[in-house]
Order: C-alpha cells, then sequence, then structure tokens
C-alpha cells in the first residue's frame, strides 16, 4: 500500500519525493522570469469534499508559445482550467496574465482579461443558433435591437476564417453534427481575439481532418502572438501542435520541459508516477480447489459452438479480448439480463437465473460499469448508500435499526478501506474509484460468492485503481470467485489468476500463469481467427 | 402535425421553421375552436362574441406573458394569481380613494417589486422556484385581504375604456393581444434579455461561462413576469370595474396552462410568448364555445385539461422526430490509461 503516495484525507498532502530521471529535467527550461509569462497559475491549490484534486500546482507558460498540459485522468487538468476560466473558485494560490494577479469571481473576469476557454464539456446552448452561441453576450445592436442580419454576416465571416464556411449560422446548434459543434466552440473562443486561448481536450471528438485544420489555427494564432494552453491526454498530438508542456499528477506539477528535451515514455512514465509492476497486488498460488463456478455447453451466439469453462474458488478470472466479443454478454448472462444457453452450476449444483433477483438469491452479485447511474444514489450519503441493499436484514418490522446500519457501514467502509471524510459524505463528492468501491459494499452484505466486474476501473485513477486491485483480491482470497471483464489489458495481466481472451462469443485461448502477459493477451486478441477453429 | 422535412435536418434556414412549429400548434387550435364557435352560433359571428373572447383572453395572456420569460429560464413563477389579486385590490382600493391613476402604477410598480423579491430569494437564498413562488403567492393573496377583505372598490376612469372597450368594430383588447403578439415577438428574438432568457434556460452553466449574468437575466425574468401579472390584476380592474381579493386564483393554473399550450417547454429554453398568447385566447374559446354549444360550461376544465395533455403528446412526438435525425449526441467519456487494444 505504501507504494501509492495517497494520503489520509483531511491532512495535506506530502510532496513528492524528488524523482530521478526527467523529474529534475524542470532545469532545462528555465521558467519565464516572473511576470514575464503571459499565463501563470502559482501554487494552486483545490480540494472537493474528500478529494484535493489541486496540490500546490503550477504552470507558467511563456508569450506566444503553445503550452501543453498532460495528466492522467483526475491528474487536475481540467480543475486548473476551470480555475484560470474562473468557473470555479481556488482555495489557494494565484492566476496571473500579463504581469497581473487575477481575482477571478466569474468567467466574466479572466474573459475581461483575456483569456478564452473551450471546455471539454461541449458548453452551446443547444437551442440557439450558431450566431446566436457565437455572438451571445455580444449580439450586434441597434438602438438596443439585435440586428440578426449583422449577427448573422459577423458569424459567418468568422467561420469562414476558421475554413467553415460550410456552415449555417442560423442552423440551431442542436442539429449538427459533434464535430461541427466542437468547431463552433473554438471559433465561440477566438472570436474575441483573446491574449490566451485554453483549448480542454478539445480534439477529444474531432477527426483527422478538424485536427489537422485547429491545429493549423493554433499555428497562425501562435504567430500573430496569442498564447495557446492545450489540455490533452493524446501523446502524440503534443509532439505536433506544443512548444513546451507541464506534466501534472495527482495535482501536482511534476514536470516542465520544452518539447524537444524528454521523449514520449519519458513522459508516461512521469504520467503514470510508479513502475506498473508495483502496482498490482500479488498472485497467491491457488491450490487445486474444485470449481466453484461451472459453465457448461455455453452458447452466447446461437451461431457458435458451444464452449465450457471451470472457475475456482478464490479464483480472478480476466475476460480479454478485442471490445464487443462477448465478454459483457457472458457477465449479462449470469447475471439474468441476456439471453444465452448453457448450464451453469455453482457448487456441483445447478442453478437458473432468469433475472437479476435469481442471481442474487444465488449469492452471484454484478458490479455495473456505469456506476453513477446504475450503482449509485449520488446526492446520499455514502452510509446510506452502503446500507441500501440489505436494509430487511437490519430491521425490525420495517423499522430500520439505526445502529446496526451504523455498525455495517463502517465495518464495509474499514473492510474495503473506503477513503472518506465521514459517512455522511454524498457518494458524489467521491472519486470514480472510491465510488466504485461503495458499490461493491452494498453488495457485500449478501455475502457473494460470484462477483461479476463490467470493466470496473474505467475512468478511476491510478492510485485508486491499485486499492481496488488490492480490494478484490482479497474479496478472491476470502473465498469468492471474480470474473473480471477489462477493456484494459494490463489490468488482467496484473490482477487476474487466469484470463480468457474472448472472439466473437467464445473464449478462444484461456492463459495461466507465466503465459499471462500483454503480449500475449493482445496476440491472442488478434490471432482468434486460427485459435477459434 | 406538419413536421415538415426541413425542420428536422441541416437544410436551409432550419431555425426559424422549428420555433414556428411550436407556436402552430397554439394557432391551429385557435382557429378550429374559433370555427367551431361560429358553426355553434350558427354561421355568424358578432362584435359582441368578438368582444367577450378577447376580452376574457387578455388578462390571462399577460400573465401568459410574463410566465413565458420565467419558464424560458426553465423556472416557474407560481405566484401569479397572487400578484393578480394584489395588483387587483390595490388598484381598485385606490381608485376608491380617488387615486385612480396612482392606483394603476402602484400596482404595477408593486407587481415588479413582488418579481424582485422572487427573483433575489430563488438567486440567492436557493430555494427552489416552485416552492419560493409557492410561498410568496400566498404571501400575496394574504396581503390582498388586507388591503381589501372583500370584494369592492372602485376603478380609475378612462381604464374601462382602455381595456373592455371598442375601436369602431374591433375591441381594443384584440388590439393589446396583438400588440403583445408583436412585441413578444420582438423581445425574444431581438433583445439580449430575451436571448439571454433563452440562453440561461437552455444551459445555465454555458451561459455563465459565457459570460452572461446569470442573477441578474433569473432576476429579470420574474420581475418581467411580476409586471404582466400586475398589469393582469390592473385589466381585471378595468372589466370587473372593482377590486376582488379572491380573483387572481383560477389564473394560476390557466397561465402555466396557456404557456403549456403554446409549446414553451417546462425545462426551459425553448419557447415563444406568441405561444403563450395564442395559448391563453384558445382557452377563452373553449368556453366560449361551450357558451354557445349549449353544453354545460363546467366542461371547460375537463377540455383544458386534455388540451393540454394533448399539446404536450403532440410535442413529445415532434421532439423524437427531432431526435431522431439531429439529438445533442453525448460525447463518450472513455477513461485513460494504458494498455488498451
Amino acid at each position: 500500500m505504501g507504494v501509492v503516495g495517497v494520503a489520509g484525507v483531511g491532512e495535506p498532502l506530502p510532496p513528492l519525493p524528488q524523482r530521478s530521471g526527467p523529474g529534475r529535467a524542470d532545469a532545462v527550461v528555465p521558467r519565464p522570469a516572473p511576470g514575464s509569462a503571459a499565463l501563470e497559475a502559482r501554487a494552486i491549490s483545490k480540494r472537493f469534499g474528500g478529494i484535493q484534486a489541486l496540490y500546490r500546482a503550477d504552470l507558467s507558460v511563456a508569450p506566444a508559445e503553445v503550452h501543453a498540459v498532460l495528466g492522467e485522468n483526475g491528474a487536475g487538468k481540467s480543475t486548473l482550467v476551470k480555475i484560470v476560466a474562473g468557473v470555479i473558485p481556488l482555495d489557494e494560490g494565484e492566476i496571473v496574465v500579463g504581469g497581473e494577479v487575477l481575482h477571478l469571481a466569474s468567467p466574466r473576469d479572466s474573459q475581461a482579461a483575456g483569456v478564452a476557454v473551450v471546455y471539454q464539456e461541449l458548453s452551446l446552448i443547444p437551442e440557439l443558433s450558431v450566431a446566436h452561441n457565437l455572438l451571445l453576450a455580444k449580439l450586434p445592436k441597434r438602438a438596443g435591437i439585435i440586428s440578426m442580419a449583422r449577427a448573422n454576416r459577423l458569424a459567418e465571416e468568422a467561420l469562414a476564417a476558421l475554413g467553415l464556411g460550410y456552415i449555417d449560422p442560423r442552423s440551431p446548434v442542436r442539429g449538427l453534427p459533434l464535430d461541427q459543434q466542437q468547431m463552433i466552440e473554438i471559433a465561440k473562443a477566438t472570436m474575441v481575439r483573446p491574449r490566451v486561448l485554453v483549448l480542454d481536450e478539445a480534439t477529444s471528438s474531432l477527426g483527422g481532418a478538424e485536427v489537422e485544420r485547429l491545429f493549423g489555427l493554433v499555428r497562425s494564432l501562435r504567430d500573430q502572438g496569442t498564447t495557446v494552453v492545450v489540455i490533452t491526454h493524446r501523446m502524440g498530438e503534443v509532439w505536433t501542435i506544443a512548444d513546451a508542456m507541464t506534466v501534472l499528477r495527482d495535482g501536482r506539477t511534476v514536470g516542465r520541459f520544452p518539447v524537444g528535451a524528454v521523449s514520449q515514455n519519458e513522459v508516461v512514465a512521469l504520467m503514470a508516477g510508479q513502475d506498473v509492476r508495483t502496482i498490482f497486488p500479488e498472485k497467491p498460488a491457488l491450490g487445486a480447489a474444485r470449481p466453484a463456478l461451472e459453465l457448461r455447453d455455453v452458447r452466447l451466439r446461437p451461431d457458435r459452438p458451444p464452449w465450457s469453462l471451470q472457475v475456482r474458488r478464490g479464483e480472478i478470472l480476466g475476460l480479454g479480448g478485442l471490445e464487443g466479443q462477448g465478454q459483457r454478454e457472458l457477465l449479462a448472462w449470469l447475471y439474468g439480463t441476456a439471453k444465452g444457453t448453457g448450464t451453469v452450476l455453482m457448487d456441483g449444483r445447478p442453478v437458473r437465473v432468469r433475472r437479476p433477483s435469481d442471481a442474487l438469491r444465488h449469492g452471484i452479485v454484478l458490479i455495473p460499469e456505469d456506476r453513477k447511474a446504475e450503482g449509485l444514489h449520488l446526492e446520499l450519503p455514502v452510509r446510506w448508500n452502503l446500507a441500501m441493499a440489505t436494509l430487511r436484514r437490519r430491521s425490525h418490522f420495517g423499522v430500520i435499526r439505526m445502529r446496526a446500519e451504523r455498525d455495517f457501514a463502517d465495518e464495509a467502509i474499514r473492510r474495503l478501506k473506503i477513503k472518506l471524510n465521514s459517512p455522511f459524505d454524498a457518494a458524489s463528492t467521491l472519486s470514480g474509484g472510491t465510488q466504485q468501491k461503495v458499490v461493491i459494499g452494498k453488495f457485500m452484505a449478501r455475502e457473494p460468492s460470484v462477483l461479476l466486474f463490467v470493466d470496473p476501473t474505467r475512468g478511476i485513477d491510478v492510485q485508486t485503481k491499485f486499492g481496488f486491485y488490492e480490494m478484490v483480491r482479497d474479496l478472491a482470497s476470502a473465498g469468492a470467485t471474480c470474473l473480471l471483464y477489462s477493456s484494459d489489458t494490463e489490468e488482467l495481466v496484473g490482477v487476474c489468476d487466469r484470463v480468457a481472451v474472448f472472439c466473437d462469443g467464445v473464449p478462444a485461448r484461456v492463459l495461466q500463469g507465466e503465459e499471462i502477459t500483454q503480449d500475449a493477451v493482445v496476440a491472442a486478441s488478434f490471432a482468434v481467427v486460427e485459435a477459434a477453429g | 402535425m406538419v413536421a415538415s422535412g426541413a425542420a428536422l435536418g441541416v437544410g436551409r434556414r432550419p431555425w426559424p421553421r422549428v420555433t414556428w412549429q411550436r407556436s402552430y400548434t397554439a394557432a391551429l387550435l385557435a382557429v378550429t375552436l374559433l370555427a367551431l364557435d361560429v358553426v355553434f352560433s350558427g354561421g355568424t359571428f358578432s362584435g359582441i362574441q368578438a368582444l367577450g373572447i378577447t376580452n376574457d383572453a387578455l388578462p390571462l395572456a399577460l400573465a401568459a406573458a410574463g410566465e413565458t420569460f420565467v419558464v424560458l429560464t426553465n423556472g416557474i413563477d407560481l405566484s401569479v394569481g397572487g400578484v393578480i389579486t394584489l395588483a387587483n385590490v390595490l388598484a381598485a382600493a385606490l381608485a376608491q380613494h380617488g387615486l385612480g391613476n396612482e392606483g394603476v402604477v402602484a400596482a404595477v410598480a408593486l407587481g415588479g417589486f413582488a418579481g424582485l423579491v422572487n427573483g433575489l430569494v430563488i438567486s440567492y437564498a436557493r430555494i427552489a422556484p416552485l416552492i419560493a413562488t409557492l410561498a410568496t403567492g400566498s404571501i400575496f393573496v394574504g396581503l390582498a385581504l388586507v388591503v381589501l377583505p372583500l370584494p369592492g372598490g372602485a376603478v380609475a376612469g378612462w381604464l374601462p375604456g382602455a381595456t373592455t372597450g371598442s375601436l369602431g368594430a374591433v375591441p381594443v383588447s384584440a388590439v393589446w393581444l396583438g400588440l403583445m403578439l408583436v412585441g413578444g415577438w420582438a423581445l425574444l428574438r431581438r433583445s439580449q434579455f430575451g436571448v439571454n432568457v433563452q440562453a440561461l434556460g437552455g444551459s445555465e452553466p454555458a451561459s455563465w461561462s459565457a459570460g452572461i449574468k446569470v442573477v441578474r437575466v433569473r432576476t429579470a425574468a420574474y420581475v418581467a413576469s411580476g409586471v404582466c401579472a400586475a398589469l393582469a390584476g390592473v385589466v381585471l380592474n378595468g372589466l370587473t370595474q372593482s377590486g376582488d381579493p379572491t380573483i387572481g386564483a383560477p389564473y394560476l393554473l390557466d397561465t402555466i396552462a396557456a404557456v403549456v399550450i403554446g409549446g414553451t417547454s417546462l425545462a426551459g429554453g425553448v419557447g415563444t410568448i406568441v405561444g403563450s398568447v395564442l395559448g391563453a385566447v384558445v382557452l377563452s374559446l373553449v368556453s366560449a364555445v361551450l357558451l354557445v354549444s349549449g353544453l354545460s360550461t363546467n366542461l371547460q376544465y375537463v377540455i383544458s385539461g386534455g388540451i393540454v395533455i394533448g399539446v404536450l403528446l403532440v410535442q413529445m412526438q415532434l421532439w423524437r422526430l427531432r431526435g431522431a435525425t439531429g439529438a445533442r449526441p453525448r460525447r463518450a467519456a472513455r477513461g485513460g490509461g494504458g494498455g488498451k487494444l
């Protein structure tokens, strides 16, 4: 556990230990002298409920520079952008634009200072026309009356200047394809001729040609003296477009380099912050335990041959392969929400699961992928979320015994190592990984013997992932049988005792022990045709 | 419904057509009901009939027009009934003391103040509009009972003529309705305030990040609603030539119904004042048609309710058609992390 640098909640986070290698390359680029930077964020800290999103993060961008901000999910990139934009207030630190310390109470303040932001989530108003959106707060007026003719003409010119002449300024934004909406967003930001333009994951919904056009635009803006900050996790883009970069990890700035000074691998290592090997819990040797879960003559897709598989008590079986090869269908079938044929035996006895209530009765639990929609009541306290699935067990004639509920929830929080300020925190204040733990905690009271995980760590930051893996391993060691589907091969390799690589509804290859390597899983995924025969 | 292809696709100028579509429902209903009215009254349509309908519609149309601003911001103003009552009794009571003109001004100013209170309570105390305006509405009704416990009072000398009179064959109230149609369109389409209101209802975070002063716009919408409701109360003073501390109550639900029939989305962001005014006319026509048809006018609530549900069903259908071609696509939020295949 000591591998990860996450400290207990409630105390300030210690600074990261000084790293060797790229971490020191900070010295390679001298920061612009104080005051000469176009945009500077100094020692920014920001906390959301139990999560320290930023801890004394620094960003310093020279004038007329394209500066990339890199980091994994949850590293604090978007939070930093929102603070610079004045959308959320900072806890500590200061934002300096053009040598002037800004007091940002709302986006108007940052706009007044010449900062324009293109957000990750589209910030257009779908029911209004393109022209309305582009000019929103500054529609051209004569004697207080809006001239739509002039507004449309202005919008048309602005769009044409960006090579978007094919977009009709009169059409409502709602009807336009996503990539066009994204380009309109960028047009909106550049229309005010900003001193600093911030693009937050602006390319994530664009196709190749649009990305090219956007980069052309960024270059020409830079050449005209605009400072551009690009937030991305597409590594390649950084080397294409940026002059310099800042790397964030866990809310801290961990490096600042000119683009030529480091390799992509070095930056990846810096972003991840730890050697991949070390973050997975150890795999214990599994004895020749009897199969706890046996699947016989399973057919998920009618035109494919039937197959069988056995999973032992305490085993974590990974389901790998390309996306959409039947892994999700298998888990859904076992949980009674998808069709399929075959026999399921638990401890040698056949069980029939036709709906989720059957599955729960037999001790089969599915941890859904979309924890926010399917697993949690976001506004309710963690304690209630944990207790919710098993209320009846702690009730007398329908009245919930509060003390039993408290003890139950506290026990779950302790056992699953759920990090909280208080059990009364709303579930929405937790990070993704912690939320996922709460979902699992909710089902643990049923003492499930089979746990089905559907891509459980998608969108969860590295630190929390580790805690999550450790928990899954603990559950397995305590006797649970786990089936884990993941789109992350690294995770399958690191966590699972065996990995069944799926192809077209059939586990084409089952890897175990030393066979499980990232290369082997990938190879098996692609070499499926021969393997599946 | 005539959901034309251009309204659905990305064709030329789809934007004015979509909005026209929404108020079109109310226009169609109004025309149909008017035709029914003519049929039931034996193929004639007298000036008296017209006067009855437009006089009946005017106060409701005013309240509905004001409510439209609030609904467009994704709020709701349930205090309109209270404001109508309070403005009505204030104007009547002051007129009785010979302060007719002052009464009208005071009533309208009070409506604006009531809206300001609503807006500030909602913006700063962060109380949900539904509850906040329900509570303030109750306060306004209570104050009205203090001002004028029993029906009575008087009216400014010029007021009846300015509301219930006729200009030749044309009812004055019809002229007011016509002006509201034009003014309502201009306000929403040609003023920054109108655009801001729609933007706020469309997406509050987006409006905020675009630099719109959200609190100010929202408060202004409630002020507009308060002023309009007060005007409705003053018009009722002119129509009845007296004040009545119970007069506003039935207007609350009719106001919301008119807005909904007019095609404004209760989720905010889309809608028209034109539609709301037409919606008010539709509701007045329902009782007019019942009157001439010989059926019990008590059926009007049943029919109005049916119309509201019918209109919503039609709109949902339209929305679905639109959704099939160009609904807001949601961006797939894919997690990072290495090792993807």
